[in-house]
């Protein structure tokens, strides 16, 4: 679902998705649930990561 | 057996010849295998696992393609009646899994959360090495009948033959490649599965059936439908747009 929102490749898509469980606190798989049950969505993270004042601690 | 089971028997042994004998795509195979199962055993939901070369369990088919149905087969990679019939390469009959807690916590917890209440795993096996196995699900509690459990081991059988094409069976590094071939191509369309389901907000089944039809009706493998999908070559709005059109045709006339 993630290579289909941001038009990634699988690889992209995998530390996308490892990035954004590490910076919440969640396994990647408890990451990959909220993603395919569309609790979250990874496009609305994009301003979070790339934000300059982003120290990457978890939210 | 009554005729009309006889004939739906019969039928569900021809398709699996015809496939083998057309070079079918593997994933795609196993998967109509499952749903043959479900529908022609007393059963709800049926899922095939396939070892790596690790031991390692995965699910290669299913009857269902649901993410949670999905999970419970999957979830036996670390324990299950599943695993325990690939070990020891026998039948694992479980008519009531709610008495099996303490056997498999994990493992009849998620069953349970799933709907499903009893299972009966039959080994896929090529001569004396055991591939991996088909798990036999049901919504209700009870064993299967005597019939049923031979029917599902020859179809098991017949899946682990179709597995491991005949010239490379005696050959176990063919045989693990071959095995592996088809886990790869598990993976691509679960992928292809996401990015269908993300971009039109249909749940993992419909998103499923979207990729096979396109498939079939273009004359396409399963397998490559979906690596392209997976590699953007081919826009998912165009299958979406096949599978509308399809409906769109087969609506006057439901099959």
């Amino acid at each position: 679902m993630i290579i289909g929102h941001l038009d990634v490749d699988a690889a992209e898509a995998l530390v996308r998705l490892r990035a954004y469980a590490f910076s919440h606190g969640l396994s990647a798989s408890q990451a990959a649930w909220a993603i395919v049950e569309r609790r979250v969505s990874l496009a609305e993270e994009e301003s979070f990561q790339v934000r300059p004042d982003s120290d990457g601690r978890p939210a | 057996m009554s005729a009309d089971r006889e004939r739906a028997v019969t039928e569900a042994f021809v398709a699996l010849a015809t496939s083998l004998a057309d070079g079918a795509d593997v994933v795609d195979m196993l998967s109509g295998l499952a749903a043959d199962t479900t529908r022609l055993l007393d059963v709800d939901s049926t899922g095939l696992l396939l070892a790596d070369h690790r031991g390692v369990l995965h699910v290669v088919a299913a009857s269902s393609e649901a993410t949670r149905t999905l999970e419970v087969f999957q979830v036996q990679r670390a324990q299950g009646p599943c695993l325990d019939c690939y070990r020891s390469g026998r039948p694992v009959n479980v008519s009531d899994l709610s008495a099996e807690a303490a056997r498999w916590p994990q493992f009849a917890a998620a069953a349970a959360e799933a709907g499903f209440a009893s299972v009966h795993a039959l080994p896929m096996r090529l001569r004396d090495q055991v591939l991996g196995t088909v798990g036999l699900f049901g919504t209700t509690v009870g064993a299967l009948g005597e019939d049923d459990l031979r029917l599902g081991q020859a179809l098991a059988y017949v899946a682990a033959i179709a597995l491991v094409q005949e010239k490379a069976a005696q050959d176990q590094a063919l045989i693990t490649a071959q095995l592996q071939t088809a886990l790869d191509s598990r993976v691509v369309l679960e992928q292809a599965k996401g990015v269908l389901a993300q971009r039109s907000g249909l749940d993992m089944e419909p998103a499923f059936a979207v990729l096979r039809g396109y498939a079939r009706d273009h004359n396409l493998r399963l397998t490559e439908v979906a690596r392209a999908v997976v590699a953007r070559d081919l826009p998912a709005e165009l299958l979406l747009a096949h599978a509308a059109a399809r409906d769109e045709r087969h609506r006057p006339s439901p099959s």
